[in-house]
């Protein structure tokens, strides 16, 4: 293959790389299928013997209608969000439709940089571990085409530069083999090699104390597990409906039986009270109560009372498949967890959040263990969310049609919407934010396809879904419940996290993907009290996530355990991380070396009592590990020596035997040139033993018999295979000497 | 041995574009766009260090240049050694440094094209051989100073250049045009320039002598008749036949401000007698060219005539007297060579301008340099210019105007 095809062919895999990443970050496939082969057909078109090129109009007239696509789309949608998108697109094209045209070296070029263009666009949408995979391949593969640019571009302009220049003269040799081409190939490795660990250190050290003051890098969880820390309403037209395994959990009764909970369980993320009208959005507004505790793989309790243990306990196993988070995912009231490895755990008292504080290790918990109650007692609940729990005097809704709504709601269920005589305030919650929970199962229709959920401007999509359109999916569910509960004064909040309603009956355990990310209603139904209420319809729930089910589903464990550690390790890298790193890498090193010590003069003892010598054993062995010492010097002097030796003869591949012998018996050629070399003569590599003697000779005529005679006594021992015995070595030693004297005495003089 | 760095404009782009990703990695928490700051971090650091490290290794040897001709592309040929043992050198362009004064004066055209050398890999240990081309030069001694060795491998954002100060002298013989054939000849075949008989034995058809025979000698050369009492055999020896000769004298002992021209054209002093050198350098060529012995004499200068000879060698040494002719020193009568009134040979004196009868013998044929075209061969200049570079030979463009 000539170095041109060569470079095209690499090229080419850059690309299909390229678009491959692409696809993989925007999550769609159908553009690897579709550009894929049309890549790969480009190379049998444009590089075949007789190759076809579109001509350089079609492809500009294709560049342009590319180009009114994605302004088009820019004005009729316009979303900032969509600006990298867009620009992929159209990259994207140019790219193809210059894969079929006939390129110059500059266009080479500019492939190149299109496709990176093409990555780093996708590298902001995605931190996929598919896509990292990917994005690593591109790199590497990068590296090794930008050489082969550099080779190729470099020999065609000094050949266009001959030809052009000075047709007469003789044109320029620019071969480039298949062994060229294995050299250039292992230069490639090394770069890469260094630049990836280079990438590495800069990973490691990059400064996101200072630069992240959220504290928090990875881009949030919402990108890579469905799960969402705000609910936002108006630009929510999609939610995930990816079968990617996020944990398991698996559910045991008191008695230490797996088994499967009547209901779906709810694992709380977020907890969302305050919603935003003029942003259509649900966001955190309780001032935190944080609680530090530390776990391991025990139970420790989060509230200051004892568990009761006569009430059923259920313990919740949670081992974690790809997601890697700081949140750790738990029904409502947990009182105790253990962690598999020693943790600091945070507990938020306002809402019974827990997250990971971080641990020794680097990176983010694998598994965790919960002990929950269904139904836990005042006393309990009290002790986990103390005595400032208590509820809000003033829960209202900012839009007034909500309560309308509400209220036409409870008529028509035929509840009322005013407290009955003898009916407690927590009573009336109940009932009536039940009522309200049942109406919207019954009344609306869940999907997750809003292409016909259209905004009106001016009109909340709370009110959008409850009076217009009565259909949408969890959030909207889970938003007009807690709207209309706040409108009629029923202290509620939104919450987001996990259900896990998945269960495989071969593991006994709650399989929670991507697609279980989840939006539900908390009421507070006592003084501690919140109860859980799922708006959304459970059977359509459960049928969607069957109709998504499929056979690749029992092999997904295999990538999202991978899928976790690069999360974990890679995606959620922060600051915490970095510390931990630092104080690890420090602290270790002075450990490791005081526990070494220590171990080495515990041996010594060890060793000095069984020989029974008192302090006498010690200087034994000091002498000892001297003389050891002292061997292993002059073991790699001599072989230092005898490298240096056999470099010098440049004698190649050669057996050891007569490694050996060569760097015995040359010895004295080394000394010779170094001797001559501080007299200013340097052998040059191309020269021989004998030219360089002549050449020094007619410099040094003083030194001309013993150099000469020198230079015949190595070709004997180099050639000849001859063995001087003791005799000539001495004469030899006095060949170098005299070249030596010579030397002292032309330095004196 | 001088090593620096130059960042060029992909390499200025692309710290942009490092800047770029890094103020994007600091902006936003995404721990992928930080590896790839990192990854082009290590880019522009790697791309420094294998450069540095491929070049330290290199010798640079250039190689003898025997001649070249003025206003033609000089070819340079270089030596490159790279004594890594372990390191590859690829992608390595090697330059003639141009751009000191003495050079830059010497130049035909300023930004004419060139060619540099070239080699994609030279394996550890291995020495190779490139070649590169330079612009056309004017006649005369050109100093070359250094060699610069440019790599921008392996990314192409920094070009590391590395300079040898190689100094070498390089003799720029004149101009040699094509003259048309039959001149020289009908020069040469005058009473004195024809072919003539040496004083020498050789394979000729006129009698040179009689001598012993000795093994080896041809049957046919055995003079039969005896003229000898005894036996032993005689041989006749032929003589050598001389070919046509011709001199030709250079006269440039005129003061250059004295010299007379038609104004009319575009010529400075300087040009004429650049143009007289072209012409006797293109009239010994064309000698050699045909088989004449020639010889030079220069008119004006201290050096002494060139004998009457022929072959390549001879050729070269005439021209190489040309070459160094300085027109910036001064002329002397003195200097004026006397016709060898003994030399059997055609002579032809060259002026810069106009005749001076006096400058030669009273067989000589007197031209004018300012007359050069009609001396010229159009067919062969017609064939030349279309092999050769689009150079600025602005007598032959003047003549095929």
């Amino acid at each position: 293959m000539t170095l041109r095809r060569l470079f095209r062919f690499w090229l080419l895999v850059l690309i299909v790389l390229s678009v491959a990443a692409v696809s993989i970050a925007t999550i769609r496939l159908w553009i690897l299928m579709f550009t894929g082969p049309l890549l790969v057909a480009s190379w049998y078109v444009t590089e075949s013997h007789r190759g076809f090129h579109l001509p350089r109009f079609m492809v500009n007239v294709g560049a342009l209608l590319a180009l009114g696509f994605v302004v088009f789309s820019a004005i009729s949608n316009p979303d900032i969000g969509r600006a990298m998108e867009l620009l992929g697109i159209f990259v994207l094209a140019i790219l193809v439709l210059r894969q079929f045209q006939l390129r110059t070296l500059r266009e080479d070029a500019q492939q190149l940089i299109l496709s990176s263009i093409l990555v780093i666009s996708a590298t902001i949408q995605s931190d996929r571990f598919l896509f990292g995979i990917v994005l690593l391949s591109w790199v590497v593969v990068l590296i090794y085409v930008i050489m082969l640019y550099q080779v190729y571009a470099g020999s065609e302009k000094a050949r266009r530069e001959r030809s052009a220049g000075s047709p007469s003269t003789i044109s320029l040799d620019s071969r480039f083999g298949p062994l060229d081409v294995g050299k250039l190939r292992r230069t490639a490795l090394m770069s890469i090699i260094g630049i990836i660990l280079v990438s590495v250190v800069v990973f490691l050290f990059f400064p996101r104390q200072i630069l992240f003051r959220s504290g928090v890098s990875g881009g949030g969880l919402s990108g890579r597990s469905g799960f969402s820390e705000t609910v936002d309403l108006v630009s929510s037209t999609r939610i995930s409906s990816s079968r990617r395994e996020v944990f398991v959990l698996r559910w045991i009764d008191p008695g230490g039986t797996v088994t499967q909970w009547p209901k779906p369980i709810l694992l709380r993320g977020a907890v969302l009270s305050r919603y935003d009208a003029s942003l259509g959005r649900w966001m955190n507004s309780s001032r935190p109560r944080i609680a530090k505790i530390e776990t391991d793989d025990r139970f420790t309790q989060l509230g200051t009372s004892p568990i009761d243990e006569q009430i059923q306990t259920y313990t919740v196993e949670v081992q974690m498949r790809s997601l890697a988070s700081d949140l750790v995912f738990s029904p409502w009231g947990t009182l105790a967890i253990a962690t598999g490895t020693p943790r600091l755990v945070e507990i938020d008292r306002s809402t019974l959040l827990i997250a990971d504080s971080g641990s020794r290790d680097i990176g983010n918990y694998a598994s965790y263990s919960l002990r929950v109650q269904p139904f836990p007692p005042f006393d309990t609940l009290r002790s986990l969310e103390g005595e400032s729990g208590r509820e809000s005097r003033n829960v209202r809704f900012p839009i007034a049609e909500v309560r309308d709504i509400a209220i036409e709601a409870l008529q028509s269920m035929d509840v009322s919407s005013d407290l009955q005589a003898g009916e407690t305030n927590w009573g009336y919650n109940r009932r009536v934010s039940r009522a309200l929970s049942e109406w919207l199962e019954i009344v609306f229709a869940y999907t997750t396809d809003l292409r016909d959920f259209i905004q009106i401007p001016g009109e909340d999509p709370i009110v959008s879904f409850l009076g217009r359109y009565r259909f949408g999916h969890c959030e909207y569910f889970a938003s007009a419940l807690t709207a209309m509960c706040r409108s009629l004064g029923i202290e509620s909040r939104l919450i987001t996290g996990f259900v896990a309603m998945e269960y495989d009956e071969g593991t006994s355990s709650y399989v929670v993907r991507e697609s279980n990310a989840h939006a539900w209603t908390e009421v507070r139904t006592g003084p501690f009290q919140w109860e859980s209420l799922d708006p959304s319809p459970r059977t359509v729930l459960e049928e969607l996530q069957a109709s998504n089910s499929s056979w690749l589903d029992g092999w997904r464990w295999v990538y999202d355990s991978l899928d976790f550690f690069w999360n974990s390790n890679v995606i959620g890298f922060d600051q915490r991380s970095q510390q931990t790193l630092g104080n690890r890498f420090v602290g270790g090193w002075q450990g490791n070396v005081s526990e070494i010590r220590g171990q080495v003069v515990e041996r010594l003892a060890t060793i000095n009592r069984s020989f029974k010598l008192g302090v006498a054993g010690y200087v034994w062995m000091a002498s000892i590990m001297m003389l050891v010492i002292c061997f292993i010097v002059a073991f790699i002097i001599r072989n230092r020596k005898r490298r240096r030796i056999l470099a010098q003869i440049g004698c190649g591949p050669l057996g050891s035997d007569e490694r050996r012998r060569l760097s015995n018996d040359l010895a004295f050629w080394a000394d010779t040139l170094r001797i001559l070399r501080q007299k200013g003569f340097e052998k040059e590599l191309s020269e021989t033993p004998r030219r360089f003697a002549d050449r020094v000779c007619l410099a040094e005529p003083s030194i001309e018999a013993p150099l000469h005679q020198l230079v015949d006594l190595f070709y004997h021992i180099r050639f000849g295979a001859h063995r001087p015995d003791s005799t000539e070595r001495a004469q030899v030693m006095g060949f170098v000497r005299r070249l030596r004297s010579g030397s002292r005495s032309d330095d004196a003089s | 041995m001088m090593m620096r760095y130059h960042i060029n404009l992909s390499g200025i782009l692309f710290v942009v574009l490092t800047l770029l990703v890094g103020l994007a990695a600091a902006q936003r928490p995404n721990n992928l766009v930080v590896w790839g700051f990192g990854v082009l971090l290590a880019m522009i650091l790697i791309s420094g260090v294998v450069s540095a490290k491929m070049v330290r290794n290199l010798r640079v040897t250039r190689l003898e240049t025997r001649s070249a001709s003025s206003g033609s592309p000089l070819m340079v040929k270089y030596l490159v050694e790279n004594r890594s043992r372990k390191r590859s050198v690829f992608a390595i362009r090697l330059q003639e440094v141009l751009t000191s004064r003495p050079i830059r004066e010497r130049l035909v055209t300023r930004g004419a094209n060139r060619s540099d050398g070239w080699l994609s890999r030279i394996a550890p240990g291995e020495s190779q051989v490139c070649d590169a081309v330079l612009p056309p030069f004017h006649r005369g001694a050109l100093q070359l100073e250094r060699v610069r060795v440019v790599t921008a491998f392996p990314f192409g954002f920094i070009d590391r250049r590395v300079d040898f100060e190689l100094e070498q002298e390089i003799l720029v013989q004149p101009t040699i045009h094509p003259l048309k054939s039959d001149l020289i000849r009908s020069v040469s075949q005058g009473e004195l320039g024809g072919i003539g008989v040496s004083s020498r034995p050789g394979p000729g058809e006129d009698f040179f002598s009689i001598r012993e025979f000795k093994p080896g000698d041809s049957v046919r050369q055995v003079f039969w008749k005896r003229p000898q009492a005894n036996d032993d055999l005689l041989v006749i020896q032929r003589s050598e036949s001389t070919p046509p000769r011709v001199r030709v004298m250079l006269d440039l002992s005129e003061d250059p401000s004295k010299l007379r021209f038609d104004s009319k054209r575009n010529f400075d002093a300087r040009q004429l007698e650049e143009r007289a050198i072209t012409m006797a350098a293109s009239l010994c060529a064309c000698a050699e060219n045909e088989g004449l012995e020639f010889g030079l004499t220069v008119h004006g200068f201290d050096d002494r005539p060139l004998p009457l000879r022929r072959g390549y060698w001879h050729l070269q040494r005439l021209l190489a007297g040309l070459a160094v002719l300085d027109l910036t020193e001064a002329r002397a009568m003195k200097a004026v060579q006397p016709a060898n009134a003994s030399e059997r040979c055609a002579v032809v004196v060259v002026h810069p301008a106009r005749i001076n009868p006096d400058r030669g013998p009273s067989h000589a044929w007197h031209w004018s340099a300012t007359r050069i075209e009609e001396f010229l061969d159009l067919e062969s200049i017609e064939d030349l210019q279309s092999h050769s570079s689009p150079g600025p030979d602005v007598l032959a463009d003047e003549v095929l105007a």
